[in-house]
């Protein structure tokens, strides 16, 4: 009796914490020790379905009789069952946390599992209860029955994969996946399409429209609508066709309701059918890059989830393994497998390399990419016979060793990107049976020589990327580097290449820079005292010389000793107010900073005033052109002078050139006139009142935007 | 990591746990449960930041997203409907009431515009793509394209934030900054997440550092930003006068100061402080030799455009972000800004194509070069797609378009997924036909190529767990190879 109630608790203990486990156990992670019990799982769950069917047998066959030998008996069975119940299902718990499991026969099993622990508990707490009614006993006898099949069931299914119980009656719907080398077009890619889609209705016994799909006969016969192709009609005939329709059309085929085609299916029939519907080609015959067999290449990918069998390196290697410049991680909890990284290229020593043989079985991947690896430490890659990824891009490598990796027969890419290796030095990967990708861009292989290689290495595939040989690419502009748009005596200015060998070329005259005859820049300073603009464009043989660039300079003039605004720039564009006009900043050609002021219902017209009268011949207005946003050249500019405010006179008018071409840039208008002393200035911007027909918004009234205006 | 998880969130040390516990036997295997290292002892940390869930199809990301969101119209999603019905009313059976934003909303008409644009098909999945990505086009073979995302936010700033953090209001931890919690750094001597900004000339949209935050995670995940001047990473120089070995005795001090200050008060933060001294220090000779490019051959000058060289270019980022990839940096972040035509988009667009197209394209064919690309998930694609019909006015050639967040096309390349073209929008562009991938689907997929879990990738805050992908989400198995 002590046992009985030491296994009681122990049950109840462990239905309690599978309940609070299953409801809140989401966030666990299980601890290694507590993974072998997981994993008795398999062998445990024998247990419980013997045992708890031989309790109902016995409870089914002695009910009614009240014999204290026979519930004595049942006693210890349902007691028997309960507890290997319960520790089956809580190892099943743990089990499934390792992941890797189908989710929703995962859940079913799950609770159906707890369920049936659940329900072997409760059987042994109430058993002299349900001993007593016979419909209680067969009534839980049947969800006993229910829930082991059940829960054995999803369990098988988890285990041996789907459809695993009924495969051998089946009639073969899942057939293992047939390697690329041996598939037939119509065997291995048409039929299983035909198949899953169409069969169940076209087949020899329901016959629908008189077609039967089943054998190359009968689709060659068609059905009582005519043949199923026909290369001279549209989409090639019948079949296509009704494909074709919109699926709420009663002609479209398969009906509305019934699973569709993909696109991809649809393209495999609608490729097969062009090519003329042949039941024998294989698919390896087909042209290289012709699409049914890149199509082909999809479908009949095998799954290429790797297993790894070997045994997993100790925790404590790992770490010790790990430095800030050596990263060794498993590709993801729990696997085996090893990825290696090296970064930082000042810190590699070969030794680095060398302490990886403790884990040369479980690394599947190492990086060497950019590190300093020299010939000689292949010989201690080589070594690492898991690998299935290589990167030595860029690595120091001659090729000259690159023989010594014929052992790594696991290797399933290499990456040679922009080492010295030659062809010549490939030859010993012939012998790697696995070698998918070989990446041989910007090496010393040329590209006559890959043609020959691809024959050498027929499974490869060989990656020589971009060359760049016959493109022709345009030159960018050097930059014009200089902190001052105004300056008072000289200002200087540089010019940043970025092309190795260009030449920058420039001018200060608002000519274009051409590469003969205009100066040309060498990397220093050029200084410059006037107003003027400077142009610059870049050079080099081979490559289309680059856009102008340019950049106006502007001297400073007299500054007025004060300036005012008659009417108010529009609120959004106001600048940091009349000063703008004279603080010796110039904008560039974003508009919406404080450096323009803009102006639209109203002129700009500003007054300017000097304590003395000065010698004045010319005022220079810098403005903005952005078409686009309908910014626009002025549409004309006056200048009035005077030393009495109130009598000015009319001292020059100029009318700007209206223009697409502009675009968006900077415009400057200087406006000379007789040098004279003057005490007032008074400069009228006004704006276009509809902008020119050529303009997309011809007829609406356009923008003038002002950053500064020099006097001189 | 899960581990990590549990001892932040719980703030949970072996001895309160099983104080706290009746003890007894199943309490001591429930606590070992909890805390896995209970019987090895030792507060050594994990060997890795983190490990994936499962074998991993991608190691890294690098996302180039195109910020203000590119009309997916013009550029991948052909409508030949729009193009016969110019200038025609949208249908409003199509729109079906669905909401505008305030900038078309008072619009009394909407006339559809056909793309200005011709495309072709390219590629063994004849997938469609326009003439102003002619790039692009020719490595179409290697690109999933996402014709169906959808999302729920119909202005930029949300819409950015909801692609990078799985929620549309601030605080939440980036994508990257998940990644660098989930999987940790693969190289020790540079941050996890880096994040590069460009910007095009067309209408652009802010980007902000709320979008590159750790959010609650750790602060060490916060992406760094690296600037376009002469010192990418700024203040990793030393300041004059001090050399590498007064650097390591200070920090070496400071860390000892640290050290004591963690024993009293055991603030997790503290050491994160330590170690992103002792991260910084090491970028200091990982950050120039990865960010050199003068050693780049000319090949490859050429494959992304001679831009590539001038800092601050979105080509230049892109290069960038390959060698700051196959240096183990788990998350590139790209912005490229520009993309927000209203008005003028068939001008803008060419200048946007021009900046991005050849550097994207050359992203994906040196990654693939060089042997990278399987290992490496790049993104492309924007917040959400633009509208059918005209914003403000249409004529033959001109056309803006507003937001429109009900499909849009992004693409995807590398890292396991499965190139071709997925999902199928109506014949006005306008709304999902078939398949349709959400932004937290596209998120429970990214961290499926990774090896992650969606469901389990969690961090407990303010008393719950939360996810990228907060309470949603789907993996999109038509999405993975």
């Amino acid at each position: 009796m002590r046992w009985n109630n030491t296994f009681y608790y122990i049950c109840l203990a462990c239905n309690s914490m599978l309940l609070f486990l299953a409801f809140f156990g989401t966030q666990l992670q299980i601890p290694s020790w507590l993974q072998i019990t997981g994993r008795m799982h398999p062998l445990m769950l024998h247990f419980p379905i013997v045992l708890l069917l031989l309790s109902i047998v016995w409870e089914m066959s002695t009910r009614g009789k009240s014999n204290p030998e026979y519930a004595g008996i049942g006693n210890a069975l349902l007691l028997a069952s309960a507890v290997s119940a319960s520790f089956t299902a809580l190892s099943g718990l743990f089990l499934s946390n390792e992941g890797g499991y189908d989710a929703p026969t995962l859940l079913l099993h799950k609770w159906s599992g707890i369920a049936t622990s659940l329900l072997a508990f409760s059987w042994y707490v109430l058993r002299d209860r349900i001993r007593h009614t016979s419909v209680h006993t067969i009534s839980i006898a049947a969800l006993g029955v229910v829930l082991v099949t059940l829960a054995g069931h999803q369990g098988a299914t988890l285990t041996h994969g789907e459809n695993y119980l009924l495969a051998p009656v089946s009639d073969g719907k899942n057939q293992p996946a047939v390697a690329m080398e041996d598939a037939l077009v119509f065997r291995d890619l048409v039929r299983p399409i035909l198949q899953a889609k169409c069969m169940s209705c076209h087949n020899a016994r329901k016959l629908k429209g008189d077609l039967n799909m089943e054998t190359e006969a009968s689709l060659l016969k068609g059905g009582k609508n005519g043949l199923l192709w026909d290369s001279t009609a549209e989409h090639f005939g019948l079949l296509l066709q009704r494909i074709h329709l919109p699926v709420a059309e009663k002609e479209h085929m398969p009906p509305q309701g019934k699973p569709q085609l993909t696109e991809n299916e649809i393209r495999i029939l609608y490729l097969w059918i062009k090519n003329g519907s042949d039941f024998t080609g294989k698919v390896v015959d087909l042209p290289e890059n012709d699409s049914l067999k890149l199509l082909a290449a999809e479908f009949l990918k095998s799954q290429e989830t790797e297993q790894y069998t070997f045994s997993a390196a100790g925790e404590a290697t790992i770490r010790k393994l790990n430095n800030d410049f050596r990263v060794v991680h498993p590709l993801a909890v729990g696997a085996p497998a090893l990825a290696v990284e090296f970064f930082g290229v000042a810190a590699f020593k070969s030794e680095f390399l060398q302490d990886l043989k403790e884990i040369r079985e479980q690394m599947v991947e190492l990086n060497l990419n950019k590190m300093p690896v020299q010939d000689a430490d292949l010989k201690t890659i080589t070594t690492f016979t898991s690998l299935r990824k290589l990167n030595l891009s860029a690595t120091q490598i001659t090729g000259a060793t690159l023989s010594e990796l014929k052992n790594l027969k696991t290797l399933r890419q290499l990456s040679l990107a922009g080492t010295s290796v030659k062809a010549a030095d490939l030859e010993g990967l012939s012998d790697l049976p696995n070698l998918k990708v070989l990446y041989l861009w910007n090496t010393g292989v040329t590209e006559q020589e890959i043609a020959d290689l691809q024959q050498r290495l027929p499974q490869t595939r060989l990656e020589y990327g971009f060359t760049g040989k016959d493109v022709v690419s345009k030159l960018n502009a050097a930059v014009i580097i200089g902190k001052d748009d105004v300056f008072n005596s000289s200002t200087k200015i540089m010019l940043k290449n970025f092309i190795k060998g260009a030449e920058v070329r420039y001018t200060l005259d608002g000519s274009v820079p051409d590469s003969l005859h205009s100066s040309l820049s060498t990397g220093d300073s050029i200084s410059i005292d006037k107003t003027c603009i400077l142009n610059t464009k870049t050079f080099l043989p081979g490559w289309i010389s680059s856009d102008l660039a340019t950049r106006s300079f502007f001297k400073a003039g007299i500054t007025p000793d004060s300036v005012s605004l008659t009417f108010l720039p529009d609120p959004k564009y106001r600048g940091t107010g009349p000063n703008t006009l004279i603080n010796n900043k110039i904008g560039d050609t974003e508009f919406k900073t404080n450096k323009w002021l803009g102006f639209r219902e109203t002129n700009l017209e500003c007054l300017l005033y000097f304590d003395q009268p000065t010698q004045i011949s010319s005022v220079y207005v810098s403005a903005l052109a952005n078409i686009g946003s309908f910014i626009m050249p002025p549409a004309e500019i006056e200048i009035w002078g005077g030393t009495n405010k109130n009598k000015l006179v009319l001292l020059k008018t100029i009318r700007p050139e209206q223009s697409a071409k502009l675009a968006v840039s900077r415009v400057g208008y200087p406006c000379d006139f007789k040098s004279q002393k003057l005490k007032f200035l008074k400069i009228v911007v006004k704006p276009v009142k509809k902008l020119p027909m050529w303009h997309p918004q011809k007829g609406e009234r356009g923008w003038v935007f002002v950053d500064e205006i020099f006097v001189n | 990591m899960e581990k990590e998880i549990l001892e932040h969130g719980l703030h949970l040390n072996r001895r309160k746990f099983l104080s706290q516990l009746s003890v007894g036997l199943g309490s001591i295997a429930l606590g070992s449960l909890l805390i896995p290292d209970l019987f090895s002892g030792g507060e050594e940390e994990a060997i890795m930041g983190g490990l994936p869930h499962f074998a991993p199809k991608a190691k890294r990301v690098i996302y180039l997203f195109q910020n203000g969101a590119p009309s997916q119209l013009d550029l991948f999603d052909y409508k030949p409907k729009l193009k016969e019905m110019h200038g025609k009313e949208l249908p409003e059976s199509v729109r079906n009431g669905q909401r505008l934003t305030g900038m078309t909303s008072q619009q009394k008409s909407f006339p559809l515009a056909g793309s200005k644009f011709k495309f072709s098909q390219y590629g063994r999945h004849d997938a469609w793509v326009s003439e102003l990505m002619p790039h692009t086009a020719k490595i179409a073979d290697d690109l999933c394209f996402i014709k169906t995302m959808y999302t729920e936010a119909i202005n930029h700033d949300p819409a950015l934030t909801f692609f990078q953090t799985g929620a549309q209001v601030g605080n939440r931890p980036s994508m990257g900054a998940w990644l660098s919690y989930g999987l940790g750094s693969e190289n020790k001597n540079l941050p996890a997440f880096c994040v590069l900004l460009s910007k095009g000339k067309g209408n652009s949209q802010g980007v902000y550092s709320k979008l590159w935050t750790n959010g609650f995670l750790d602060s060490m995940h916060q992406g760094v930003q690296f600037s376009n001047g002469e010192n990418p990473v700024l203040f990793l120089n030393n300041p004059e006068s001090i050399d590498q070995a007064d650097r390591r005795r200070m920090l070496d001090r400071v860390a000892s100061l640290n050290e004591e200050n963690f024993k009293t008060f055991g603030d997790p933060e503290i050491k994160t402080k330590i170690q992103q001294y002792e991260m910084a220090y090491r970028m200091q000779t990982a950050i120039p030799e990865v960010t050199d490019v003068s050693r780049e051959p000319e090949n490859i000058v050429k494959m992304y455009g001679p831009e590539c060289l001038i800092p601050g270019t979105f080509a230049a980022n892109c290069l960038l972000a390959r060698k700051l990839s196959e240096s183990g940096v788990r998350f590139v972040q790209l912005y490229h800004q520009g993309w927000d035509a209203h008005d003028n988009l068939p001008t803008q667009i060419v200048g946007q194509c021009k900046d991005t197209d050849q550097a994207s394209a050359a992203l994906i064919t040196d990654l693939k070069q060089r042997g990278l690309l399987d290992e490496t998930l790049v993104i492309w694609g924007g917040e959400f797609g633009r509208t059918n019909y005209c914003q403000g006015t249409l004529t033959a050639d001109n056309y803006g378009r507003d937001h429109h967040p009900r499909c849009f096309t992004i693409w995807m390349a590398g890292g396991g997924v499965r190139p071709g073209v997925y999902g199928e929008t109506d014949e006005f562009g306008y709304n999902i036909a078939s398949d349709p991938v959400h932004v937290h689907d596209f998120h429970a997929t990214a961290l499926n190529l990774l090896g992650l879990d969606h469901e389990k990738l969690v961090y407990k805050h303010l008393g719950r767990r939360y996810r990228l992908t907060d309470v949603a989400g789907k993996v999109v198995p038509g999405l993975i190879a």
